[in-house]
């Protein structure tokens, strides 16, 4: 009882102190400072919650899509890159290249190419969310506990078989962890493709905001996105324990 | 591989002739296996004993097409490894029980079932024959991760016989388990394999169990390995405790511990 309480009370009290020194240092700021208190945040999050819960829908629905189509293309290569050895390798180097050309540098010709719509939202999304599922999926498959395969081969499975009875389960572990990553990466490719020009969406605000210098609404918008991207974690959390049970009782692949 | 050693006086047994295996390794080639010959009558129980490292193992898997040999062939029944494989012919167990965690004890066991196109009803109905044979009525449920380590060797067991394979190979089946639990595994299988009149070849370094086993028995040395005695053995089955401490058994016993602490010396000499 004791242990348990301490272990809640000193975080929440040390979170407790931190806001309070935050509201006493927001209400005074130095001139020119940038520090808003936590009860203006909470007043300018009142005020605009209409506008917010908006432009978080049309960001988040920009990531949503453009995850779904990174996570499909990610897991269509990591199977190639398991079946076809040869032609895997080549493609696999590809994918680290493109990772390698930083986010918010390819966003700028794909707004370009693909206009101000959603359609380079998509594109960024996809490609911020693609590589850690394809680096994941591939080293899993890459590292499968090899007696699984020798069942495989003992039973006379074919490829596609043993791909769905036996590598598939034993991988989709590795694959909700990246989503874990993926997810957020998605979430912040769609912000930063907004950035490069966007109707509306979460970054278009950050944008404003900043250009207005309105402090208030640019903490705000940082608090909602902070937010958002905890709330895609936990869900790929969550979704990750209820699809694979297993996991937790009987660690790896296949031990029993 | 070719096709002369299955002329029709070696159809009826698993003939095993001139095995060599070698392994690149740096600098040269390493050879685990070298001019291995042996053969099993269908039906027969045979065992590979053997130290660690003496690639029994690696012959195991040889002969049941999971690795090629270098040199050599190996002949079931008239077929080659890899035609008797892909006809479904083999029953495999793992050093480990190596189950599917996501699947139910029931479901591990319909695996190869399924893999063959069996339908729903039937493959459950086997499945659940399967897992009365070896003793887990009632456990058909159970997810792997909550089977003892003595039940879920079990159901590696009735997975592997599932598909009434004409050949069943056990590999190291029940290492981990304690003195008694062998014991108990070990009369479970010699019942079983009577039971289904399969062809059993058994990987094992425990000489009790070999004796208790087989009706041949290849001793293995290694550096590199080949088979250095074989040993026939005429107790009556079913065996039990009580025979495998008859004195001709405890003597065979002292005899074949000597043969493999022989084995463990000569590489210890190098």
């Amino acid at each position: 009882m004791s242990r348990s309480f301490r272990r809640y009370a000193i975080p929440i009290a040390f979170y407790v102190v931190v806001i309070v020194v935050w509201q006493i240092a927001g209400q005074s700021p130095a001139p020119g400072s940038v520090l808003v208190a936590p009860t203006v945040l909470l007043q300018t999050l009142a005020e605009r919650w209409q506008a917010l819960v908006l432009v978080s829908g049309v960001t988040l629905a920009e990531a949503g899509a453009g995850f779904l189509i990174g996570t499909v293309v990610a897991i269509a290569l990591s199977i190639v890159v398991d079946r076809f050895r040869l032609i895997g390798e080549a493609l696999y180097r590809i994918a680290l290249v493109l990772y390698a050309i930083p986010v918010i540098a390819i966003a700028a010709p794909l707004t370009a190419w693909l206009g101000l719509g959603m359609g380079s939202k998509l594109a960024v999304a996809a490609l911020a969310a693609y590589f850690p599922i394809v680096v994941n999926l591939t080293s899993a498959f890459r590292t499968l506990d090899p007696r699984i395969d020798e069942l495989g081969r003992v039973l006379a499975l074919g490829y596609w078989r043993r791909l769905w009875s036996l590598r598939a389960p034993a991988v989709l572990p590795a694959l909700f962890s990246s989503f874990k990553i993926a997810g957020p990466a998605a979430f912040i490719g769609a912000i930063i493709a907004e950035w490069m020009g966007a109707e509306i969406g979460l970054g278009v605000m950050l944008l404003q905001a900043m250009f207005n210098f309105n402090v208030p609404l640019l903490w705000t918008v940082l608090l909602v996105a902070t937010a958002l991207n905890g709330l895609i974690v936990l869900l790929f959390e969550i979704l990750g324990r209820v699809s694979v049970p297993w996991h937790q009782s009987a660690k790896g692949g296949a031990a029993r | 591989m070719t096709m002369s050693a299955s002329s029709p006086a070696s159809t009826g047994r698993i003939v095993v002739d001139g095995i060599e295996k070698r392994f690149p390794v740096k600098g040269g080639e390493f050879t685990a296996l070298s001019d291995v010959g042996f053969s099993i009558p269908e039906g027969g129980f045979a065992t590979l004993l053997g130290p660690s490292g003496c690639g029994k193992s690696t012959l195991l898997r040889i002969i049941a097409d999971v690795i090629p040999p270098t040199e050599g062939v190996v002949d079931l029944f008239g077929r080659t490894p890899a035609q008797a494989r892909t006809a479904g012919e083999f029953g495999f167990v793992f050093q480990d029980p190596v189950l599917l965690p996501w699947r139910s004890a029931v479901a591990n066991v319909e695996l190869p079932l399924q893999a063959r196109g069996v339908g729903r009803k039937e493959r459950r109905d086997r499945a659940m024959a399967m897992l009365h044979l070896v003793g887990l009525d009632g456990f058909e449920d159970r997810q792997p991760a909550k089977l003892s380590g003595g039940m879920a060797r079990r159901v590696a067991i009735a997975r592997a016989l599932v598909t009434e394979p004409r050949v069943l190979f056990l590999d190291e089946p029940f290492n981990g388990l304690d003195e008694l639990r062998r014991r108990q595994m070990n009369a479970e299988v010699q019942r079983i394999w009577e039971a289904t009149g399969t062809t059993a070849l058994l990987v094992t370094h425990n000489v009790s169990e070999a004796i208790m086993l087989s009706d041949d028995i290849f001793v293995m040395g290694r550096n590199p390995g080949r088979i250095i005695a074989t040993r026939h053995i005429d107790l009556p089955r079913p065996r039990t405790l009580e025979s495998v401490l008859a004195p001709e058994s405890v003597e065979l016993e002292r005899e074949l511990t000597e043969l493999l602490s022989a084995s463990y010396e000569s590489v210890a000499d190098e």
